[in-house]
């Protein structure tokens, strides 16, 4: 009974999923499932941090490896609801990137910080990258679909971080991943270059 | 049984006409903000489960908050929460439209999610009567948008079956215990259920634009 139930919140998730015809889509408004899903990987900024979070949650171990991607969608939601209120942050655009450099960094040495500063430091950056959000999130559409794929492709970025990150594993797979550290830090350090000139 | 089946063929041809009858006479009413499928109102009631977020997220997070609690917490839930839903349902039938606002059944599910996502061992207790809060504010929301309505009762009773099926389904297929990746699993849907409420509930207070 267990075994044939199990893909249940599976096709509930995909219930979710609106199948709306689309012959005059209005480009510049919020949309539905689709959009959200589509608007975290929309800048490579963005996408290089939430990697990068998985990546380190992979070379911190448990229980950074799940409470990291736990707790940076909740902040980020929270800096999100900030951004969609108009409540300004300063410099968002410099942390951010400054977000992809030290989260890069982090992979690159496999720093083994202690958990509580893991998830201080990474709850910081997400109430950044959700602010930027928020203040971009385009009006109209169905706003909760939207609001609940933008998480999932975040969670998903997160997870993808992790399955590369448990490569470390693998003969080879450690410098595979402080390679792939290296690489979020430069596209950072380039990101925040363009947010100072 | 016995009479029925000492029934001659004109007597189930009467039976037959008798029933057709009935189901003509109990054709449903057109619901104006209901989901005119021409399912009927008991069907279009359930439909309206599915086709809103915002009391899926409730449901599933209720869920994933008694299955985290033990199996004890789960099975009370297959009867508090529909119970809930109904009662809610029947005193939202009597108000205008003014509960039917997407702000407290976003509250109520962020909630939810959040309690899921930390994870607090809450008891049995606790988690049934959080159970049968939400279910009442869910069921006002869903009966406050039929109020007036002529088939309303037979919807939201539609509402409250769906609502019985799908914690039954997902309550039975995350029956603890649990192995650590499914524990993990549901607190990550516990943070991002909330996550999606927290920004649904920043577009609700932001307002259109």
């Amino acid at each position: 009974m267990k075994r044939f139930l199990a893909p249940l919140p599976l096709g509930l998730l995909l219930a979710l999923v609106p199948a709306a015809a689309r012959a005059h889509a209005e480009h510049g408004h919020g949309g539905g499932f689709v959009a959200g899903l589509l608007h975290p990987i929309s800048g490579p900024d963005h996408v290089v941090a939430m990697v990068a979070v998985g990546l380190w949650g992979a070379v911190l171990g448990p229980p950074a490896l799940w409470v990291l991607p736990v707790a940076f969608p909740l902040v980020m939601a929270f800096g999100g609801l900030l951004g969609l209120l108009g409540i300004p942050i300063p410099g968002v655009e410099i942390a951010i990137a400054v977000s992809g450099l030290v989260l890069g960094l982090m992979v690159l040495f496999e720093v083994k910080a202690p958990l509580w500063l893991a998830a201080l430091l990474v709850a910081a950056f997400a109430v950044f990258h959700g602010h930027a959000h928020g203040s971009e999130l385009p009006a109209g559409g169905d706003a909760l679909a939207y609001s609940l794929a933008f998480v999932i492709a975040t969670g998903l970025l997160h997870l993808m971080g992790i399955l590369l990150g448990e490569t470390r594993r693998w003969p080879g797979g450690r410098r595979f991943v402080q390679a792939a550290g290296a690489l979020v830090a430069l596209v950072g350090l380039f990101f925040l270059e363009r947010a100072l000139a | 049984m016995n009479r029925l089946g000492r029934l001659n063929r004109r007597g189930w041809r009467a039976l037959a006409a008798v029933a057709a009858m009935a189901s003509l006479g109990a054709v449903p009413p057109a619901l104006a903000h209901a989901l005119p499928a021409g399912l009927g109102a008991v069907l279009e009631g359930a439909a309206q489960l599915v086709f809103s977020p915002a009391d899926l997220l409730l449901v599933c997070g209720l869920c994933a908050l008694a299955v985290q609690n033990g199996a004890e917490p789960g099975s009370r839930l297959r009867l508090v929460l529909p119970a809930a839903w109904l009662l809610g349902g029947a005193l939202g039938l009597g108000r205008p439209a003014e509960l039917a606002t997407p702000r407290s059944t976003t509250l109520a599910f962020t909630l939810v999610g959040l309690l899921v996502a930390l994870a607090l061992p809450l008891g049995q207790r606790l988690t049934t009567a959080l159970a049968g809060v939400a279910g009442l504010v869910g069921g006002l929301a869903h009966g406050s948008a039929l109020a007036f309505h002529s088939g309303a009762p037979l919807a939201l009773a539609g509402g409250a079956a769906a609502v019985a099926v799908l914690t039954t389904a997902l309550t039975l297929a995350l029956r603890p215990p649990h192995p650590g990746w499914m524990g993990v699993g549901l607190r990550v849907a516990g943070s991002w259920i909330a996550a999606a409420g927290l920004l649904n509930l920043g577009w609700l207070l932001k307002g259109p634009s």
